[in-house]
């Protein structure tokens, strides 16, 4: 949630409005990846698939 | 308080710890992993660092990151959506550490550290302003900055005074000194961020006959040192390589492949590169100058390191004086980011000290007698203790021509070894350059060395009229050294063969070195080396270069000085008090392949992953009992058993699932790299490139060259942006 405030306060700071669509997508792919990298079962998780 | 400092994820990953104000100790996460500027998380250089403060993680005050990631993430971007849809691969495989790592430092630091407390985050080219101002000897000051980018910024100018600094002007990217010398320097086929100090090496055997061509048409230089790229020759917006095929055109020949021989048009490039960059760097000085009135200067940044142009800047006596920080590429931003940390709390007074208050750079590891001594006896290699006789043995084995490997006392923080992880041999030896490159260092012939000279001696030998003790200062060497000219004049790389001076080992083939002053206050244990090969040879100039083979980080800890030792041909190891020599029937034996460092992973940890791995198979098994097919059932019986052996490991003996868990992340990273790559590919197309398209549509504008105002529009030091 934190990074999302920083994100949120850096688009409103640099009026970059226009990459937020991109910088959303950017961080849901991230969090999938940050989120499937901290368990220990990933290695086995991805063959499922 | 203590502040750590952090630079990391770019290259050369580093940490300082500030206690009060003062730098207690840095390191280069490089020199702990061997992977050379390894631009990991520094974990091992942060834990030191602690380590020599006495202290724990939980007693750190403030963790300070060396830049805002979220506004370099803004600058890659936008970058990425102007080349789009070129990009393509670099970008999908760039994205998944910004999220694994550079937005995720919190995390980050809790999970390698412990660490909970505040986190800060300064602005990069702010980071090495303070870098260079807050250690230097000066109460007030200018500070150029100039490196290849930051977040936007390519290089700055500022004032410092006492503990405050101003960054008033900026050079923004893509317009980059730095990446303009980046750029010749892989189309003369050497590494990107690492070698550009060979191009500098090189130009001395070469003639500025591209100079024009360059100013002409590659790149525009105002009066005040502003300027801007003619982006049709670069590359580096599109993300693999820096140099675009303008270059073989205005050079009149293809990139040089790495390896192959160096021709006379490689090093009249080199040249005339380094003309350029020393005219940018002369401007810009003048401009400082006249900006802000200030009589001395400081400078950092990895522009910096080129130590011609900066011998250029004091020659031209812009300035009184110039202090420049001797690791001044990034892995000395993690020393500006703790002081910017430092100075920003309530009541933080600066002292200065005469010198400076980097201690002479030595900031790294040092090792106790008994640990230096149980490495030479683990690698089997015959040695005496000497105690301080080890001087006056240094001295008479460079006067004999031996080739000396020095380790003692703490290790340099920065790219140079500065008598306590060196190389030593006679400089007045004309041989001695060729030996060095071709038998101990194994590398390019061409590249010249350092002498290191009392710097009570120094004005007899050198033009320089101050100390450089950082080895970041060229000038040259005193008349009265040099000899007459032969009266053929050779060319190229056979300028090599002609001695130039009585030191010729150090000397250029321009009549230039690269110039350590040394003196006691500082650097008791190599003055004292110097010392006596001067009271044995009447002369106080020796080579010096880093410990270390072609491609490896210097050396840190007694085991890498015996291994680098048995690597290569270097006659004897003076290692604290021992004068080691090389075993009876040596060989060289190659140094071992670094592995990307994890740490060590603690029981709980460990305990955790036997569970989670338990629980998994467990319901793995499940699944496949509940499968139809027969073959199916057999397996339900294998993930039961593995789920049970997890289970029972995790709970009773986690140490046993040490290896297991290693091998098993490491293949997991590599399976996160993949699916980073799909997914993001997949935002590149289905995201990136429309809004690329949208953007072109309504004709967005490009970032013009020359300075402008410093960027005031960003967060405060808690922000990411």
């Amino acid at each position: 949630m934190n990074l999302v405030r920083e994100i949120w306060g850096w688009a409103r700071r640099r009026k970059k409005y226009w990459l937020i669509p991109l910088v959303l997508a950017l961080v849901l792919v991230g969090a999938l990846i940050v989120v499937a990298s901290a368990t220990s079962v990933s290695p086995f998780i991805y063959p499922l698939f | 308080m203590n502040i750590l400092g952090i630079s990391a994820f770019y290259h050369d990953s580093a940490a300082c710890l500030v206690i009060d104000g003062r730098i207690v100790a840095a390191a280069q996460e490089e020199r702990f992993t061997r992977i050379r500027h390894d631009p990991a998380f520094p974990y091992n250089a942060a834990m030191y660092c602690l380590s020599r403060a006495g202290l724990q993680p939980a007693a750190i005050d403030m963790v300070v990151f060396y830049e805002k990631p979220l506004l370099k993430l803004e600058r890659i971007l936008q970058n990425a959506v102007d080349v789009a849809p070129a990009g393509f691969v670099p970008f999908c495989r760039s994205m998944p550490s910004w999220f694994s790592e550079k937005l995720n430092l919190p995390r980050i630091l809790k999970k390698e550290l412990g660490f909970r407390g505040p986190l800060m985050f300064a602005i990069h080219h702010q980071a090495h302003a303070a870098s260079a101002f807050y250690p230097s000897p000066f109460n007030e000051a200018a500070i150029l900055t100039v490196d290849g980018v930051g977040e936007w910024s390519t290089g700055s100018i500022g004032v410092g005074r006492g503990n405050e600094i101003e960054l008033r002007k900026e050079t923004r990217y893509p317009h980059s000194p730095g990446l303009l010398y980046s750029a010749f320097t892989e189309f003369l086929g050497f590494k990107v961020n690492s070698d550009e100090y060979k191009v500098m090496g090189l130009a001395p055997y070469g003639e500025p006959v591209f100079v024009d061509a360059i100013l002409n048409e590659m790149v525009h230089v105002d009066e005040e040192g502003g300027f801007e790229l003619n982006m049709d020759f670069f590359r580096f917006q599109f993300g693999s390589r820096t140099a675009g095929p303008g270059f073989s055109r205005l050079a009149g020949c293809p990139p040089r492949n790495p390896e192959s021989r160096i021709e006379q048009v490689h090093m009249d490039l080199a040249r005339s590169i380094q003309a350029v960059i020393e005219i940018i760097m002369l401007r810009q000085a003048r401009f400082a100058r006249e900006l802000t009135g200030m009589n001395n200067l400081c400078m950092a940044g990895g522009v910096a390191l080129n130590c011609v142009a900066n011998g250029k800047i004091l020659k031209e006596r812009i300035f009184d004086d110039i202090w420049i920080q001797p690791a001044a590429g990034d892995a000395g931003g993690a020393v500006g980011a703790a002081l910017i940390g430092w100075y920003s709390t309530e009541g933080a007074s600066r002292v200065v000290d005469e010198n400076d208050s980097m201690q002479g750079a030595l900031l790294g590891p040092e090792f106790d007698v008994a640990g230096i001594e149980a490495a030479l006896i683990e690698a089997g290699l015959p040695f005496e203790r000497c105690g301080d006789d080890i001087y006056r043995q240094i001295a008479a084995g460079l006067a004999e021509g031996q080739v000396i490997a020095r380790f003692s006392g703490r290790m340099e923080f920065g790219p140079r070894a500065l008598g306590s992880r060196s190389i030593l041999a006679d400089a007045r030896n004309p041989a001695m350059q060729r030996i060095v490159n071709e038998k101990i260092k194994f590398r390019e012939g061409f590249r010249p060395f350092a002498p290191a000279v009392l710097l009570d001696h120094a004005d007899a030998w050198f033009d320089l009229d101050r100390r450089s003790p950082y080895m970041l200062l060229v000038d040259q060497v005193a008349s009265r050294q040099l000899l007459d000219r032969p009266a053929i004049e050779a060319s190229g790389l056979d300028r090599l063969k002609i001695p130039m001076s009585t030191i010729p080992a150090v000397t250029h083939v321009d009549g230039s070195a690269r110039i350590q002053t040394v003196e006691p206050s500082t650097q008791p244990d190599f003055s004292r080396i110097i010392d006596a090969f001067w009271q044995r040879t009447g002369c106080p100039v020796i080579l010096n270069t880093s410990f270390n083979l072609r491609g490896q980080p210097i050396v840190c800890t007694p085991s890498d000085a015996v291994q680098t030792f048995l690597a290569c041909d270097i006659d004897a190891l003076a290692a604290g008090p021992f004068m080691a020599r090389k075993p009876f029937g040596w060989t060289r034996r190659p140094l071992p392949r670094p592995t990307a460092f994890r740490r060590p992973r603690q029981r709980g940890e460990l305990r955790r992953f036997g569970i989670e791995n338990g629980i998994f198979f467990g319901l793995l098994g499940i699944l496949a009992w509940l499968a139809p097919d027969s073959p199916f059932r057999l397996g339900s019986f294998l993930a039961w058993g593995v789920s049970g052996l997890a289970l029972l490991a995790g709970l009773a003996a986690p140490g046993i699932l040490r290896a297991p868990e290693d091998r098993l992340n490491r293949a997991a990273a590599r399976m996160n790299g993949i699916a980073g790559f799909i997914l993001f590919g997949l935002v590149f197309v289905l995201v990136l490139t429309p809004t690329a398209l949208l953007r072109r549509i309504a004709r967005a504008k490009r970032e013009p060259g020359g300075w402008r105002d410093f960027f005031r529009d960003h967060g405060g030091l808690k922000n990411m942006y």
